[in-house]
């Protein structure tokens, strides 16, 4: 594990004050899942996805959305090659194994749909033809807050293929300083070193399917979709495929603080920033994190 | 101020008082109030509605929270009126009034669940007490209904969630409800019935309407008006014909020119003839008439001693005395509905002259006054030839003939001071039974023949399908009673010459033409006799309501032993009891475990041994916080008292792998020992 608090610490060299997020990032990459990051412009989105893509060793793409980007535009279009005589499918930037799709609610349904039904696939059809995503295949999307002008709210069945969602929020005042001061934030990035092979990062994520989960932390488990259900705060509970995927966190969660089971402070490290987009809340309903503190942990 | 709202700010989320909590709590104090409020000063009520109206306006961001000196000075104000509004001061209804007041004023500064489950246990409280001014059917099923909204706003308190529909609340409160009456019913009729260890002063009986013992004209007219209830009295032997249907109550033998009154020989202690202790001698002007009637009374209470019976009674109930006016009286007022019953007598051949200070007694008139009536009654005397019998029935007669009118509303007769029998039988001519009984007797003692007025009721409503005969208090009557040398005391009632139908009738027919029969209480029921749906109704509610009153509030040490004897068998009546009760309790009790554990799942035994723990650590004043996982808990505990640290840090991570790990050598039962050492 130490590889993994290595990559941690120099992570959070470069984003100061926020270490449980990128704890929390790296924790949703050991997993196999995508990352939403909702925050303001400017808040280090991109310098998280970055360093991530560094750290890791990962190639590193990244799209602007904007409300004209087409589905061919991400997953590459077929050309005519003269030479040949033949079509040839140039490959969009979705062939990659970190995707940094920034402002991914500006662009249309459309676009959105094409990019998510990649994510969740993990392959591209083109002319019939399915071409398979690299691996690891590892999308960090970001939005702005859905209030602001010109943007496309992604509806709740897409929100689900992201398996956390993230906000970063402002730094705190000495990393503030230290981001002022040009010891912290993108200008630093250069000098992230690469301490992962894809060996070892697929490696470290097959570990993750092996960390156990005894019955008494299932049950844990299952009383929070239990609550979520029927708690009427929320318009619908937890799906079957949201408790797999807190299930699927909390054990990346344990990995990455070194051991091989499951203890229920992995589940609710990970349970706000999992569950939280797959929850919509009422009016005047209680919140996620209220939820979270009614479940009874011990039976 | 300021320091109370960041008091509060600072409790966790929970503790605060949701906006759906207080919406059921409020209605929960109106429902519960509305019973009490007619015993409480207006006053009381008015700082009730005001403190419901401010948390209303808080509720809807209109309002502040009152600071301390204002909910002080309303607290004072409060038990001000309370102190001059009760005298005595310590009664029944001051203390209700001062629960009452306490309950509305407590809303305003109900923020805190503790506040609230504060409020909500004074409403428990005065839904009990006001079970002790009503126990109607209709007032139990209507605190039934107060009990489930009350519950539903205590278990409110302790819902996160405040989108709960409110056929959902409501159902699981009144499930809550339902879920307790069978250990209700089973302790209602097994626990023995003791007599009460203290009692209060009951509510005083001036605001009461119902027969007095004393009689100025006028005093009847508005008992005439109210449908209230009396007694029901049920024949084991056929039922009275119509012109039977007197029911004695007090006799007033004392006429001072413009009221009746009971004479101080039937008052003082003396005058009583205690028929089963005292073994009294038969005085042959005791008994006249012979009784076959063989009933049962079930009496409202009055808050006064006397006793219902038909005609003249003979025998005599328990607990109470036969006085020498031949009428009942209870040996303490009636505070309580109280059944009696009367059996039929034949009385023993007697002689039949009275005792001279009887005569003289029964024969008093006032010195001054109403000549004009004295010189009738010398005249009517003398033109039938000084026979009491046959003076009687010219009197009677003249009722008959001239014109009288029965009326409720009869002109005032203050005017006439000490000549107001005068005034009656010679210029106004109306008036109703006070009147013509007062006139009747006033004539007779005139002309020297003993006579006496008797107030109680007349006629009632039969029942023909349970032998019963019910009256209200509309039916309050006064007659005359005159004393005929062999005979005894005979019923004269002239009423009945002016309106025979006051008497065949009832009052209703009586009044048909004025048409002012329960002209104040337009939602009496029994304003609406014509209509055959809305009678049927009334009737069939007011048996429902007779078997409830009969069979469960009148429920007794007496009914209960009865009751048990029939299902038990006879014998040692109490230990049968007791293991009887006992044995439904323990039935219950192991019902509803068996219910609770087939709901609960099976606890494995590393729960129940985090479960030990726990209860280990809540004795030393650590409880874990539902969120809060086995290791933060540790962690707390050992960060606040260091000396349980290591032990409680061993214990846990011991537990967590056992539960959580894949490491199974840190077996149970290293950690039960582990647990011994705590």
């Amino acid at each position: 594990m130490s590889d993994v608090n290595q990559a941690l610490d120099a992570l959070s060299q470069i984003i100061r004050g926020k270490k449980q997020e990128v704890r929390l990032s790296i924790c949703c990459l050991l997993a196999r899942g995508h990352l939403l990051i909702e925050d303001l412009p400017g808040m280090g989105k991109t310098t998280l996805a970055h360093g991530l893509a560094q750290v890791m060793g990962l190639d590193y793409q990244r799209v602007q959305f904007t409300s004209d980007l087409l589905p061919a535009d991400i997953i590459g279009t077929s050309l005519f090659d003269q030479n040949s005589s033949s079509f040839r499918f140039q490959q969009g930037p979705v062939f990659t194994q970190l995707l940094l799709a920034d402002e991914i609610n500006r662009a249309s349904p459309r676009t959105q749909s094409a990019l998510l039904e990649a994510m969740e696939e993990r392959q591209v059809s083109i002319d019939g033809k399915a071409l398979a995503l690299p691996e690891p295949f590892f999308v960090i999307a970001t939005q702005n807050p859905v209030s602001q002008e010109g943007t496309f709210p992604l509806p709740e069945s897409q929100l689900d293929r992201f398996l956390m969602k993230l906000s970063l929020g402002y730094p705190d005042s000495a990393a503030e300083k230290a981001i002022l001061k040009g010891e912290a934030g993108r200008s630093e990035l250069s000098r992230l070193k690469q301490l992962f092979s894809d060996q070892q990062l697929a490696d470290l994520q097959k570990q993750v399917g092996q960390v156990q989960a005894r019955d008494m932390l299932l049950d844990y488990v299952m009383r929070l979709i239990t609550a979520s259900r029927e708690s009427g705060n929320f318009y619908a509970g937890l799906s079957p495929r949201a408790g797999l995927a807190l299930l699927q966190a909390a054990k990346a969660w344990a990995l990455m603080a070194g051991r091989d089971y499951v203890i229920p402070e992995d589940v609710q490290a990970v349970f706000i920033p999992v569950a939280g987009h797959r929850l919509q809340q009422r009016e005047q309903g209680g919140s996620v994190r209220e939820l979270l503190a009614s479940v009874d942990v011990v039976g | 101020m300021t320091e109370k709202t960041s008091k509060n700010s600072a409790l966790p989320q929970q503790e605060f008082v949701s906006r759906a909590s207080t919406v059921w709590l409020i209605v929960a104090l109106l429902m519960v109030q509305l019973p009490v409020w007619q015993e409480i000063p207006i006053a009381i009520s008015a700082v009730s509605v005001l403190s419901i109206v401010w948390r209303v306006l808080i509720l809807l961001g209109r309002g502040f929270w009152p600071p301390t000196w204002l909910r002080s000075l309303l607290v004072v104000a409060a038990m001000v009126t309370v102190a001059f509004s009760f005298k005595p001061l310590i009664s029944l209804e001051s203390a209700v009034a001062v629960l009452a007041a306490g309950y509305s004023l407590k809303l305003l500064e109900m923020r805190s669940r503790r506040d609230a489950l504060v409020v909500v246990y004074i409403g428990y409280f005065l839904i009990a007490s006001s079970v002790l001014f009503s126990q109607t059917l209709l007032q139990t099923l209507y605190l039934f209904a107060c009990i489930a909204v009350l519950t539903a706003a205590q278990q409110g308190l302790y819902r996160r969630s405040t989108s709960i529909k409110v056929s959902s609340t409501l159902r699981y409160a009144g499930m809550l409800a339902l879920q307790a009456m069978p250990l209700t019913i089973i302790l209602f009729l097994l626990v023995p019935r003791i007599g009460p260890l203290w009692s209060v002063p009951l509510p005083d009986n001036s605001a009461r309407t119902g027969l007095t013992d004393e009689m100025t004209p006028g005093d009847i007219a508005r008992l005439s008006k109210s449908d209230e209830l009396v007694f029901r009295a049920r024949f084991s032997s056929a039922l009275p014909a119509p012109q039977e249907r007197y029911w004695r109550a007090v006799v007033l033998d004392r006429f001072d020119g413009k009221t009746w009154r009971q004479s101080d020989f039937q008052r003082s202690r003396v005058a009583r003839t205690d028929w089963k202790t005292n073994q009294p001698v038969v005085s042959g002007w005791w008994q006249t008439q012979e009784s076959d009637f063989d009933y049962e009374i079930m009496m409202e209470p009055t808050g006064k001693p006397w006793l219902y019976s038909l005609g003249q009674s003979a025998s005599v109930p328990k607990d109470s005395s036969l006085l020498r006016t031949l009428r009942l009286e209870a040996n303490k007022p009636v505070d309580v509905r109280t059944v009696y019953s009367i059996q039929p007598v034949t009385p023993e051949p007697v002689s039949l002259k009275p005792p001279e200070w009887l005569r003289k007694i029964n024969l008093q008139t006032p010195d001054v006054g109403n000549d004009r009536s004295r010189k009738l009654a010398r005249q009517l005397w003398q033109q039938s030839g000084n026979d009491a019998v046959k003076m009687a029935d010219r009197v009677m007669l003249m009722f008959r003939q001239e014109p009288f009118f029965y009326t409720l509303n009869p002109p005032l007769l203050t005017s006439a001071g000490r000549s107001s029998i005068d005034r009656f039988l010679f210029d106004s001519r109306q008036g109703f039974c006070s009147h013509y009984a007062g006139a009747f007797v006033y004539l007779m003692r005139a002309a020297g023949v003993p006579a006496r007025v008797v107030g109680g009721y007349q006629g009632g409503e039969v029942k023909e399908e349970e032998n019963l005969i019910q009256v209200r208090q509309f039916d309050a009557h006064a007659w005359a009673e005159i004393w005929v040398e062999g005979q005894g005391w005979l019923r004269y009632d002239p009423t009945a010459m002016v309106s025979p139908e006051r008497i065949n009738s009832g009052l209703e027919a009586a009044l048909a033409n004025e048409g002012s029969f329960l002209s104040d209480s337009p939602l009496s029921l029994h304003r609406y006799r014509q209509s055959s749906v809305l009678n049927g109704i009334r009737l069939a509610f007011e048996q429902l309501e007779y078997r409830w009153q009969r069979s469960v509030i009148n429920y007794r040490e007496e009914q209960q032993r009865e009751f048990l004897s029939s299902l038990l068998g006879k014998g040692d009546l109490l230990q049968k009891q007791t293991l009887a009760l006992i044995v439904s309790i323990a039935f219950l009790l192991l019902l509803s475990a068996l219910l609770l554990l087939k709901n609960a799942k099976p606890a494995s035994a590393e729960l129940a041994l985090y479960q030990r723990f726990s209860k280990k650590m809540a004795r030393r004043g650590f409880q874990r916080s539902a969120d809060e996982t086995e290791l933060a808990f540790a962690q707390r505990v050992s960060k606040q008292s260091p000396e349980l640290a290591a032990v409680v840090s061993q214990f846990t991570s011991g537990y967590c792998k056992l539960v959580y790990g894949a490491d199974k050598h840190e077996g149970i039962d290293k950690l039960k020992s582990i647990l011994r050492q705590l």
